[in-house]
């Protein structure tokens, strides 16, 4: 599904924060990135949905054969990618409705499929904010305008729902819920796992993963994966801290 | 068909002052930003009475028939009402005012008897003088008592080459009444439009007054508004801006001159590549004006790095017991959110348009009409698509 090979990446005239990543996640497999902060996971999310801002100095990213990095963020998209925001960004002004019909649409049409009526559209977003438990109140309001943190991520996890990408990256996803608004999150997530989509849940605490259980788990650490494991990776983790990895590494 | 008396004491007076004071210059405080040479360099010629009558006739016609009944032309007026043509906008340092009086010979008065509720808007389509024409345009909407009215005027039409429209309204809302104003100002690129609204709100009268000032190569409208007793309370919403030569100003005064009045001003720029805009406002808050709410904002969206705003939001307070606030921001549209939109599927010049319709949304909601909407919404997108 996707292929990272050697990725070196810098912010613009910045320093360097991946230096050689590699990581290949087959389909169907979620995969779980760990790392303490600033280690550059939340640049690996940017990178892979085409953000400005950072600049590519070596290795490359495959996409089901195609090369990622060639790609703007809206070509991205149509393809299949979804990046699920740490910060999802207020837009006031624009219905969230409206905002995820014209989203909808845009990939739809990008896929050579129809674009959703009024009418069907509606039923598409009731059926995938049922999966979140969001109301259609919220449907109404501007896109994440007065959202809690919790409503936040859930508008995203709908956003996947719908936008039906086949690699699904979700960055810190986790952070900022309480327990209740993080189990609704993760069956989300859990509701939208399935042979043909790939995950790549980074998150900073075990806790998501007792939720969402990865098939895989890496950590990152100064730019590059420095181990990999089974989910008992993520408990080790959790119970050790991240300089258990350095001191085993050195 | 000659002048009436009234109108023609009131064109001598025009003609008294504009002689004294000229054509304005940058030199003059209030015209810091706006040079008018290039309307005095094009030579326009009046246009001539005949031609006046023709046009306000035209437009009368035009008013949907359950509103017409409260639409006069300037042959039909009482005494009252014509001593009512020329009150509110003074001319003392407005020598487009000046000049619209003295070029005049017919205009509109709309005049809503206590306690009358006018359900239709009325709406005033002018479209757009013909090229090399100077043409006056002159309309008073007298809403008495208790009495609710909303009144569109539209500025816009094909055609080519320089010309002017120099627009006057005064708006009168008497005690408790509600008024609903709209101005949009869409003329041709190649046209030049002044234009004054002047108001006056009576006690526990509401006034809503729009302005779309998205035409024209060079547009000034000023807003003069008096809250001459207490509990008036006005709100003026503005949108302009657009892309290309055009130079867009908006120049408000809001006075202050009674207590528990309240005023908002909103107004939002949007300019792209070569389009200029100015918005200066004025609050000014008189000694005895106490329990004052005043609130006034200006908003700039720059598209693109060819555009510029100048804005001065100024309040002046004479009495401590007022609540009042005032700010302008400029900034370009936010990174952050045009990359989530992006990641969404949508392609750049979707999500351009969907954040700057956003930006101006609160402002074209709240039109009193439909068909307005539209048009403004029409000429944002231009602006953003690069037309």
């Amino acid at each position: 599904m996707i292929e990272i090979k050697n990725l070196h990446v810098r912010t613009e005239g910045g320093a360097e924060i991946l230096k050689g990543l590699d990581l290949h996640i087959p389909a169907g497999q979620v995969h779980a990135i760990m790392g303490p902060n600033g280690s550059g996971k939340s640049t690996l999310s940017y990178v892979l949905a085409g953000r400005d801002g950072y600049e590519v100095t070596a290795g490359s990213v495959l996409f089901k054969g195609q090369d990622l990095l060639a790609m703007a963020p809206e070509e991205r998209a149509h393809a299949g990618i979804f990046l699920g925001l740490q910060y999802p960004v207020e837009i006031p002004g624009v219905s969230n409705a409206y905002f995820l019909r014209t989203a909808v649409n845009a990939v739809r049409v990008a896929r050579g499929q129809p674009a959703l009526d009024a009418v069907a559209f509606m039923a598409e977003m009731r059926r995938a904010a049922k999966v979140v438990e969001l109301s259609t109140e919220m449907l109404k309001r501007d896109v994440n305008v007065g959202f809690s943190g919790g409503e936040k991520k859930r508008n995203e996890i709908l956003q996947l729902g719908l936008l039906d990408p086949e690699f699904a990256i979700l960055d810190e996803t986790d952070s900022g819920l309480d327990i209740d608004a993080l189990s609704v999150v993760a069956r989300g997530i859990n509701a939208h796992r399935g042979p043909g989509r790939s995950f790549l849940v980074i998150t900073h605490y075990q806790r998501l993963l007792d939720h969402v259980r990865p098939d895989v788990v890496h950590v990152l650490q100064g730019g590059r994966i420095v181990k990999t494991g089974g989910p008992e990776l993520a408990l080790e983790l959790e119970a050790r801290g991240y300089g258990w990895v350095t001191e085993q590494g050195a | 068909m000659s002048d009436q008396p009234w109108l023609a004491a009131l064109r001598a007076r025009a003609a008294e002052r504009f002689a004294a004071d000229g054509w304005p210059d940058r030199r003059t405080e209030h015209w810091k930003y706006t040079s008018v040479a290039p309307i005095e360099r094009a030579r326009l010629a009046p246009v001539e009475a005949a031609a006046q009558r023709a046009e306000v006739q035209a437009v009368r016609a035009a008013i949907a028939p359950e509103a017409a009944d409260f639409v006069r032309d300037f042959s039909d007026l009482s005494p009252a009402l014509q001593a009512e043509v020329g009150r509110v906008a003074a001319l003392d340092g407005h020598a487009f005012a000046a000049r619209n009086l003295l070029d005049l010979h017919d205009g509109l008065v709309i005049h809503v008897p206590r306690g009358v509720r006018v359900a239709a808007p009325i709406v005033l389509a002018w479209g757009t003088p013909a090229s090399g024409a100077a043409r006056p345009v002159r309309v008073l909407v007298l809403a008495e008592a208790q009495a609710e009215v909303t009144v569109i005027e539209r500025f816009d039409g094909d055609g080519e080459g320089a010309a002017l429209t120099n627009a006057v309204t005064e708006i009168i809302a008497r005690d408790g009444a509600q008024v609903r104003y709209a101005k949009a100002q869409l003329e041709r690129d190649g046209a030049f439009h002044v234009g004054r609204v002047a108001i006056e709100a009576g006690r526990d009268a509401r006034v809503e007054a729009h302005l779309l000032n998205l035409g024209g190569a060079l547009a000034r409208t000023e807003l003069d508004v008096a809250l001459v007793a207490p509990g008036a309370d006005v709100a003026l919403k503005g949108l302009f801006g657009g892309r290309g030569a055009r130079h867009q100003d908006q120049h408000v005064t809001v006075r202050h001159q009674s207590p528990r009045a309240t005023s908002d001003q909103d107004f939002r720029g949007v300019l792209a590549a070569g389009a200029r805009g100015v918005f200066t406002g004025l609050v000014h808050v008189a000694a005895g004006a106490h329990h004052t709410r005043a609130t006034q904002q200006n908003r700039n969206l720059l598209l693109d790095a060819g555009a510029h705003v100048d804005t001065r939001p100024q309040l002046e307070i004479h009495n401590d017991d007022v609540q009042c606030s005032h700010g302008a921001t400029t900034g370009r549209l936010d990174a952050t959110a045009l990359f989530y939109l992006r990641s969404r599927g949508l392609d750049l010049a979707t999500a351009r348009q969907l954040l700057t319709l956003a930006f101006a949304a609160e402002l074209t909601e709240a039109l009193p009409d439909e068909g307005l909407r539209a048009l403004a919404l029409d000429r944002l997108r231009d602006a953003i698509s690069g037309g």
